[in-house]
């Protein structure tokens, strides 16, 4: 190790930074971010900041020849961009004792710049002592997905509480214990779900502080949405659910590549029902996932799209509540929003839809149960889970609502997934369209908006019959 | 058809929902585009936690939009990510919570699909259910909500729009998600109630989601105005009504 990674106190002095172009401006929005004072000399003479946020004083602009600049309470110099200026500068810091970085120049460097995760309280700082930025990049990237964003407001709430705890655990291997289950622990979980109230307020509610060091773990369990299908569109959050949990409770929809993202010792269970047979029941489910949880384990109740849009995760929520279990909810692309993307379907519009509704038709029992007349307005896009085998009560429903037969309709199966297919067409057409997409699941979308699809823009030869065809054009020909 | 990059120096668009406010809910998706983009538009919404993931020497551009203010012409945001994107760039538009709601992307497609410049749409977590999360409840209940609908409460003036749907809107069996409504929201309840939907509707608002600073206020339909102009909330806010809400948000306001 050459180069010792020791974190600089920005309030401690000013910056003196000097160099032009995009390389400038980048590191002015670092150091500007970190909180520093700057003296800039921006030798292109370019000073717009281009949106940049500042603070107050923050930064001051220096005309004039860079090497007479005033070196006097400088706490390190920044060269970025340069150019030529870069060795006389770095000299000249060098012979005053002032820390100097050449950006791209390590010869010419008394320090390095670290690659950076910033969490706030949290920094890491990623050296490969200047010899491969791209190894460090990688790195970061790495450890950017592993580290929650709100790590560093777990630090800040752990800074807050140390002192009192530590007048109250005195012990030093009992207290280091204490943090240890809070940080890994429910306090920690809502901490990171951005509930800091109600951690202040759980840690607040210890009463002997000892006695809960001591105690048995407890689990956690966190819904968590697995989004369409596509693996990629995981949150980063899910992902790290998926890595940390003991046991994986997930429903038939949860595609193999989501699940292949667990971590690989984790227990995979699955619980949903399948098309045709029975699934252990909603009852059966919450009991598993309470008797997992006060087991001590870290369980995810994994559900395809989002678990609070028809996921039933509402009816798990009361369950673990009711059994006192900590838990957390880590939403998901719903099914709709990951057919809208692959397909390129605006669910609004301007002007043409201005709003939306979801609702399920499973069998026409569901259907049935729809209040069609509350979707008359041609304004409001409708999309209907689980409505393939109910298709022409879906039908029936919307014309008797008073909507046209010609109004564009697109049946997205299995979207987001390799062997994804999109049926396009009118409301009249809604049941043969479904039987074109060969199963499900699929997604209805029903409205205006669907002749934005990009399968009917491919196919707009096929629809000649549609006002909004020809509304189209005009617009793509005003555009142009 | 919602084409990802390629890598022969092509240009290409994608529109890239940020979800709503807090980095760990961009998609694995998001954040590869955003790492590999020349080019990042976006928007105060956003939020600039997500621009952490630009490269260092990525063109960072502020096309800011915020409540209350003007919006920058759609057409010169338009007008600038063609531009780049004919330049061989990959450029990355973020918008907040997810580009097919309420979030101009019927716009920017079309444009890019005029202009013959490959657009691709990554999806985000929408406000909505990002609030549910939060708030721990879900949107859809057996028996109580069966249907869930988003609306816009302001239009392009920023007043409550014109043509709503109050019968759909009104409707017992649902639950409403009301985005970019805090201003118009009072006069809006008033509507409701006058329409027929139950004073004591269960209603709440989340302000700054997906941020430290987010703040809850729950009551009823009837209370909310009140409350609404006691907290003042200065933060973006995501609306919803319904029976299935009942109870909840109390415990955490």
């Amino acid at each position: 190790m050459r180069f010792l990674p020791v974190f600089l106190d920005l309030r401690s002095g000013p910056i003196l930074l000097i160099g032009a172009g995009d390389l400038l401006r980048a590191k002015l929005r670092l150091l500007l971010a970190a909180g520093a004072r700057i003296r800039c000399y921006a030798t292109d003479g370019h000073t717009d900041l281009g949106g940049i946020e500042k603070g107050e004083g923050q930064i001051e602009f220096i005309e004039g020849d860079p090497l007479q600049a005033d070196f006097a309470g400088v706490i390190a110099v920044f060269c970025a961009g340069s150019g030529e200026l870069g060795a006389p500068l770095s000299a000249r810091a060098r012979a005053l004792g002032v820390p100097v970085n050449v950006m791209d120049d390590l010869s010419n460097s008394s320090f390095i710049m670290p690659a950076i995760v910033d969490r706030g309280d949290v920094v890491v700082a990623i050296g490969t002592g200047g010899t491969s930025p791209v190894v460090a990049r990688r790195l970061r990237q790495q450890i950017e997905a592993l580290l929650p964003a709100r790590i560093g407001e777990l630090a800040g709430f752990i800074g807050r509480w140390r002192k009192s705890i530590h007048q109250r655990i005195p012990q030093f291997p009992l207290r280091r214990k204490f943090w240890e289950r809070v940080v890994d622990g429910p306090i920690g979980a809502q901490v990171l779900a951005g509930h800091l109230d109600q951690a202040d307020k759980a840690l607040r509610n210890i009463d002997n502080p000892s006695d809960f060091a001591g105690a048995s773990e407890a689990g956690h369990v966190t819904l968590v949405g697995a989004g369409p299908g596509d693996p990629d569109l995981l949150t980063l959050k899910a992902l790290r659910a998926l890595q940390d949990a003991d046991t994986i409770f997930y429903d038939e929809l949860v595609s193999q590549e989501v699940l292949d993202r667990a971590r690989r010792d984790a227990t995979l269970v699955a619980v949903g029902r399948r098309v045709g047979q029975p699934g252990i029941g909603q009852d059966e489910i919450n009991r598993r996932l309470i008797v997992a949880a006060n087991s001590g384990q870290r369980c995810v109740r994994l559900k395809g799209g989002d678990s609070l849009i028809f996921g039933r995760g509402g009816e798990e929520i009361a369950a673990l509540r009711d059994a006192g279990i900590s838990y957390s909810v880590v939403p998901g692309i719903t099914a709709a929003l990951g057919a809208a993307a692959e397909f390129e379907v605006p669910l609004t519009f301007r002007n043409e839809a201005l709003r939306i509704t979801f609702l399920t038709a499973h069998k026409a029992e569901g259907a049935a149960s729809v209040d069609w007349s509350a979707l008359t307005d041609p304004k409001m896009t409708v999309v209907v889970y689980m409505g393939m085998s109910a298709a022409p009560q879906v039908r029936a429903g919307l014309l008797a609502a008073g909507r046209s037969p010609l109004t564009p309709v697109g049946v997205f199966a299995r979207v987001t997934r390799p062997n994804s297919k999109a049926a396009i067409g009118t409301l009249d057409q809604l049941p043969e369209l479904v039987a074109e997409v060969e199963g499900g699941p699929a997604i209805l979308i029903i409205g205006d908006v669907v002749a934005h699809a990009a399968p009917w823009q491919a196919d707009s030869n096929s629809h000649p019959f549609t006002p909004l065809t020809q509304k189209l054009s005009e617009m793509l020909a005003a555009a142009e | 058809m919602n084409s990802a990059p390629s890598s022969d120096g092509t240009g290409h668009i994608a529109l890239v929902g940020a979800g709503p406010g807090d980095v760990d809910l961009l998609t694995l998706r998001a954040v590869e585009r955003l790492r590999a983009a020349d080019v990042i538009l976006y928007d105060d919404l956003a939020g600039d936690a997500l621009l952490s993931y630009a490269r260092e020497d990525a063109e960072l551009i502020a096309v800011g939009k915020r409540a209350g203010h003007p919006s920058p012409k759609q057409d010169e945001v338009n007008r600038l990510m063609i531009s780049y994107a004919k330049l061989g760039k990959r450029v990355v538009r973020v918008k907040a919570g997810d580009p097919a709601i309420f979030a101009r992307a019927d716009e920017e497609i079309c444009a890019a699909r005029a202009a013959g410049v490959p657009i691709e749409i990554v999806p985000g977590i929408t406000t909505a259910t990002a609030a549910a999360a939060f708030l721990g409840t879900s949107l859809t209940k057996r028996l109580v909500a069966r249907r869930v609908q988003m609306v816009t409460g302001h239009d392009v003036d920023g007043a409550l729009p014109s043509d709503l749907d109050l019968a759909a809107l009104a409707d017992p069996g649902a639950t409403t998600c009301v985005f970019m409504g805090k201003a118009t929201f009072p006069a809006l309840a008033q509507k409701l109630i006058a329409k027929g939907l139950s004073a004591e509707t269960p209603t709440v608002v989340v302000e700054s989601l997906g941020t430290p600073a987010t703040q809850v206020i729950a009551g009823s339909l009837s209370e909310i105005a009140a409350r609404l102009a006691a907290a003042k909330p200065q933060g973006p806010c995501m609306i919803l009504y319904g029976a299935a809400l009942a109870g909840v948000g109390r415990e955490i306001a």
